[in-house]
């Protein structure tokens, strides 16, 4: 009922909402007269007076770069945080999940197309200032605000504002990004962010370019190289897919990768693909695909691996990689057991990687 | 003899039309929307084939060689176009399971079609001027007669004979080879050179024992990374069953039909809908049951389910490859697998009531589909449910946003059910899932399941309790149910098929097209504003260009006859269901009575200029009745169904004796034989570019956003209106 109310609440602003909210931009350069250069993401996009960038939502007026995603989200939601997903963080916890349209991608195989590849004023959007987003995390009992569902870099104002007046109220935040975004806005981001899951889609820089549209592999390994050393908690999904991404050899080179830059504990989350927007006619990922990436990433040596998507198998459950006890019980977003004491497994105190608890660890 | 060459001509080109547009659709992953212009575009260039051919093929002497020149390349065409279109996806890169951009799909369908439709309408005029010479005026209305008997035949021989044994490669090969051997004997006869025609005959022969292998080998290319396990064709589709790791996936028409074994996606699925009612005895499923929720059924105490499967071949096909348990089920003496199409079965069902009803077809993106998403076949379905019984549906949809195209389809879905069913529950998710009921104790809440779910005695293998609380989150609830009850859509019913229009606009959303904003704004016209539209243009054609009055009549003509097939076709899956062949008959009736028309326009040449209006006026009255027709029929036994193939045996006679009269009130002065084939192909064109435009504004325009009724009331007013201006130029 109460959920009920605050729909009926917000589509009451949405019809408030006539007008594109409009925000001077961040991390921007003057290129010429009529042209402005965009420095959020590797895509540097140049854009000439009146048109958008690459993701729809930053727009060249007057000489001036201004972001079209301010105060306006399209989605809003209070969902399990193991759905995001975080499974190092705050186990059994709802998270305040909020999206704007847009994105700076075009994956065929997104599964929040209908919001991502669409601009804000194509939309239907709610009204919620970061005060009012503040205030509902705490109205609904959420610890956390994860910036989700589309590219929160595309609304990177509004989602670092918010940030820091939710780390004031001493909520948590996070993000799951693609993590295409260039070093100096993440560095400013991250001293906000507590959590982030960074979608590495395929190890593979063809991949990139042609799913991606043009996008490069390496600016999201620096990412992932730059969140980690801001030692900022980093979870990993890879979304396999038959055909695309799915081979053994590709999913070595990256657990490879991520072993050796970013460290055997960060927690690696391989997603069962359902067919989906351009791919609705793929077929779904099998469990033995799963499985066998599953096992590779174990013998590489990652400690942490899960299966997502995929109701019910032991792979969605937590396991401490000292011990081999199990510490965190998990069917579906339920858990039915958690051993993990003062961020350490309660057998044999190894100390377990991640954000326990509301006091940080 | 050039008149049965004509017909061999209409045959093939019928025959081969059949295998193009279905292998498009299978490779494009077409719908409805796409098989309008792709049928369109065959006429349409079919018509300036018709006409550009009229014009130059005077200044060649002998037409008998290029009419043998462009049978050959009609032949070799049709081969090599084959292959092209079997290629498409890997020249144009577009990866397997990729839908490619509509823009994209139609363009390069008529780059395809529009050679091969281009020469099949060259033959027609080529054909007039040979027989004129010796038949003169009744050249057109004989070609036309023969051209229409060639027709019918070849699309029956495909739909009831060649389909059942072939694939497209082998059928294709075939027809060629019926053509040419043909050809080869007219050839003889004249004592004309052949021997070219040997060589192409042995190379057609040495491809067919290999056809199926080849066939094979080009889908396992647009599919590679999947392994092709199987492939077979049936009536109904072109079924694929593609492999990867342990998931079987089955593409009908190139479309994703369902995979298996899918086993705790199953087992979730039926938890989540038998959960919800006590004890279940009686279970309908309608289509994809023999994925696996069969097995899964079982393991709760039923005591019969009946699985509505219409394809033969898919269940022959799928069987092999499923795990032991879900074969084992399927042989279950509790489980009836019926050949029959749900709309069918239900009408004649006569049994128990079932306390739980699937329904399993493809969203509504054709009007057939639309069928089972309507008030009057929901009405049907609760007809067969237990007051106590649980029906569900699942379509698109996502559940932290709605567009608005997602908004339209999912209210229309749901406020059709609430017209029906009182009670119910929406799971929201990538589907949402509708349980519906009448008295039911359905519940959303993820406890009361779980309560149910632990009370059961049944072996549950995948799921447990906690996967309610998975599927039924409170808040995206909420905001689902919020959103469909304040949203405004059409309802969906029979004779208006709303839902439809949505899923085609839905479809579209997924790119960056004109399409959606195009539907968008012909929603807001008027049928009101159309017809005054038209009336304003016919009155200013008739004042300013009176010579264009009888092309112009010509193209409406063409147009209400293939929307009289459409409509017969449409009514008859409404009230009787699909019958495959039923509906091949349908087609084949059309195309029997313009051949009879033809034959019969002759006698009434001396008074074109009562019979030309007045054959517009009765197909006006035909379409008046469309809709009284229909709902009459819809209260009577299926004894009368006869009376739709007589409907469109009738359209087609009346556009039989049009088109060679319609040629007469040209030629009336014109006696020179250039004259004759220049006007013949001109209106030629007339008739087919009104068939490919009528074709798809009927289809993706008048239908869904008028509904029938409207559409049959507003084609009859367009035919009278064509007849009164006819009869005021022919009176002069």
């Amino acid at each position: 009922m109460r959920f009920f109310l605050f729909f009926i609440f917000l589509s009451f602003q949405v019809t408030l909402l006539s007008q594109e909210s409009l925000k001077e931009a961040s991390f921007w350069q003057r290129k010429g007269d009529s042209f402005v250069q965009c420095l959020l993401c590797p895509r540097r996009c140049i854009i000439k007076e009146g048109k958008r960038g690459f993701c729809r939502v930053r727009v060249n007026r007057g000489g001036r770069l201004y972001t079209l995603a301010y105060n306006n989200p399209v989605a809003v939601a209070v969902d399990p945080i193991e759905k995001k997903p975080f499974f190092h963080v705050l186990p059994g916890t709802p998270a305040l999940s909020i999206a704007f349209s847009g994105c700076n991608m075009r994956c065929i195989f997104c599964q929040n197309w209908h919001i991502s590849q669409k601009a804000p004023d194509e939309t239907q959007n709610y009204f919620l200032t970061s005060k009012d987003l503040i205030k509902l995390a705490k109205k609904y009992k959420c610890p956390s605000i994860v910036f989700t569902y589309t590219e929160p870099t595309i609304f990177y104002e509004y989602m670092l504002e918010t940030a820091k007046l939710a780390k004031k109220e001493g909520l948590f935040v996070g993000m799951h990004t693609c993590g295409y975004i260039n070093e100096e806005p993440l560095r400013k981001l991250l001293e906000y962010m507590d959590f982030v899951n960074v979608d590495l889609k395929a190890f593979s820089e063809e991949f990139y370019n042609k799913i991606g549209y043009g996008a490069h592999l390496s600016p999201i390994l620096e990412t992932l190289k730059t969140i980690k050393e801001a030692g900022v908690h980093l979870e990993i999904t890879n979304l396999v897919i038959p055909t695309l991404n799915d081979s053994p050899s590709l999913i070595k080179k990256m657990c490879v990768w991520i072993k050796e830059n970013l460290g055997d504990e960060v927690p690696l989350h391989f997603s069962r693909f359902y067919p989906m927007f351009k791919l609705r006619n793929l077929p779904p990922t099998s469990l033995d695909t799963l499985k066998e990436a599953y096992k590779i990433a174990k013998e590489v040596g990652l400690k942490y691996v899960y299966i997502g998507n995929v109701f019910g198998v032991k792979e969605e459950s937590t396991f401490c990689p000292f011990c081999g006890r199990i510490l965190i019980r998990r069917v579906g977003y339920t858990i039915l057991e958690n051993n993990i004491k003062d961020g350490k497994c309660r057998w044999c105190n190894h100390r377990i990687e991640g954000i326990w608890s509301s006091n940080g660890r | 003899m050039i008149f049965f060459i004509v017909v061999l001509v209409g045959f093939f080109s019928v025959f081969s039309q059949s295998i193009f547009i279905r292998e498009l659709l299978i490779v494009f992953y077409g719908n409805e929307l796409i098989s309008g212009i792709l049928l369109s575009s065959w006429l349409f260039f079919g018509g300036i084939g018709s006409v550009s051919f009229s014009k130059i093929s005077y200044k060649v002497k002998k037409d008998l060689y290029l009419f043998t020149f462009l049978v050959i390349i009609f032949s070799l065409l049709s081969i090599f176009e084959f292959f092209f279109i079997k290629s498409l996806r890997v020249i144009f890169h577009i990866r397997p399971g990729q839908i490619p951009s509509p823009f994209f799909v139609v363009c390069i369908s008529i780059f395809i079609l529009s050679p091969f439709a281009f020469i099949n309408g060259s033959l027609f005029s080529l054909a007039v001027k040979i027989c004129s010479e010796r038949e003169r005026e009744k050249a057109v209305a004989r070609v036309y007669a023969w051209d229409a008997w060639g027709d019918m035949l070849g699309g029956a021989a495909f739909s009831f004979l060649f389909v059942y044994f072939f694939g497209p490669l082998k059928n294709i090969l075939l027809v060629n080879l019926i053509l040419l051997s043909f050809y080869y004997f007219f050839l003889s006869f004249l004592r004309e050179r052949k021997s070219f025609l040997l060589f192409i005959l042995l190379f057609i022969l040495f491809l067919i024992p290999s056809a199926e292998k080849i066939d094979i080998f080009l889908t396992q290319k647009t599919w590679r990374g999947l392994k092709i396990v199987e492939k077979s064709s049936s009536p109904y589709a072109d079924l694929v069953l593609a492999k990867k790791g342990d998931v079987y996936t089955l593409f009908a028409n190139g479309i994703l039909d369902f995979s298996f074994p899918l086993k705790r996606d199953d087992e979730g699925l039926v938890s989540l809908v038998l959960l919800q009612t006590k004890n279940p005895q009686n279970i309908l499923i309608i289509g994809a049951g023999i994925k696996g929720i069969i097995s899964q059924i079982l393991k709760y105490k039923v005591n019969k389910i009946y699985y509505l499967e219409l394809d033969p071949t898919l269940i022959k096909m799928v069987k092999k490859y499923l795990p032991l348990s879900d074969r084992e089920a399927l042989n279950s003496e509790k489980v009836k697998i019926i050949h029959k199409e749900a709309r069918d079965f239900i009408n004649t069902y006569k049994g128990e009531k079932f306390d739980v009803v699937f329904l399993n077809t493809s969203l509504p993106l054709t009007l057939y589909l639309n069928r089972f998403y309507t008030v009057e076949f929901f009405q049907k379905i609760k007809t067969l449910l237990k007051e106590e019984g649980v029906f569900t549906l699942s379509i698109p949809s996502k559940e932290n946003y709605l567009s608005p195209e997602l908004k339209d389809l999912d209210a229309c879905i749901f406020h059709t059910l609430k017209k029906v069913f009182p009670k119910i529950v929406l799971i929201p998710g990538e589907e949402l899932r509708f349980l519906v009921s009448v008295r039911g104790s359905l519940t959303g809440s993820p406890q009361e399941l779980a309560l149910r779910f632990s009370s059961q005695e049944v072996p549950f293998k995948y799921i447990n309790q906690y996967y309610f609380f998975t599927k039924f989150l409170p808040w995206h609830m909420e905001y689902i149910r919020s959103v469909l009850e304040k949203h405004k859509a059409r309802i969906n019913y029979d004779f208006e098929p709303t839902a439809y229009l949505y899923g085609i606009k839905y479809l579209n959303s997924y790119f960056k097209s004109g399409l959606n904003k195009l539907f968008l704004w012909m929603s807001h016209l008027k049928i009101s504003f159309l017809f005054v539209f038209i009336s304003f243009f016919f009155l200013f054609v008739f004042i300013l260009r009176k010579e264009f009055i009888v092309p112009l009549s010509t193209v409406g003509m063409g147009a209400a006859g293939i929307s009289c097939v459409i409509l017969s076709i449409l009514g008859f899956q409404i009230i009787y269901g699909y019958v495959y062949y039923k509906i091949g008959l349908i087609n084949a009736f059309f195309m029997l009575g313009i051949a009879l028309g033809s034959n019969f326009s002759s006698s009434l040449r001396s008074k074109f200029s009562l019979f030309l209006p007045l054959s517009l006026f009765v197909f006006s009255l035909l379409f008046f009745s469309f809709p009284y027709l229909f709902k009459f029929l819809s209260l009577k036994t299926s004894v009368l169904s006869f009376l739709i193939f007589f409907l469109s045996l009738g359209g087609g006679i009346l556009v039989g004796v049009f088109f060679p009269l319609a040629n007469c009130f040209y030629l009336r002065k014109k006696r020179q034989e250039k004259e004759l084939a220049k006007k013949a192909g001109f209106l030629y064109a007339c008739d087919l570019i009104g068939g490919a435009g009528g074709g798809i504004v009927l289809s993706v325009v008048f239908l869904p956003l008028y509904g029938i009724i409207k559409s049959c009331n507003l084609i009859g007013i367009f035919l009278i209106e064509e007849a009164i201006f006819l009869y005021l130029l022919l009176k002069r």
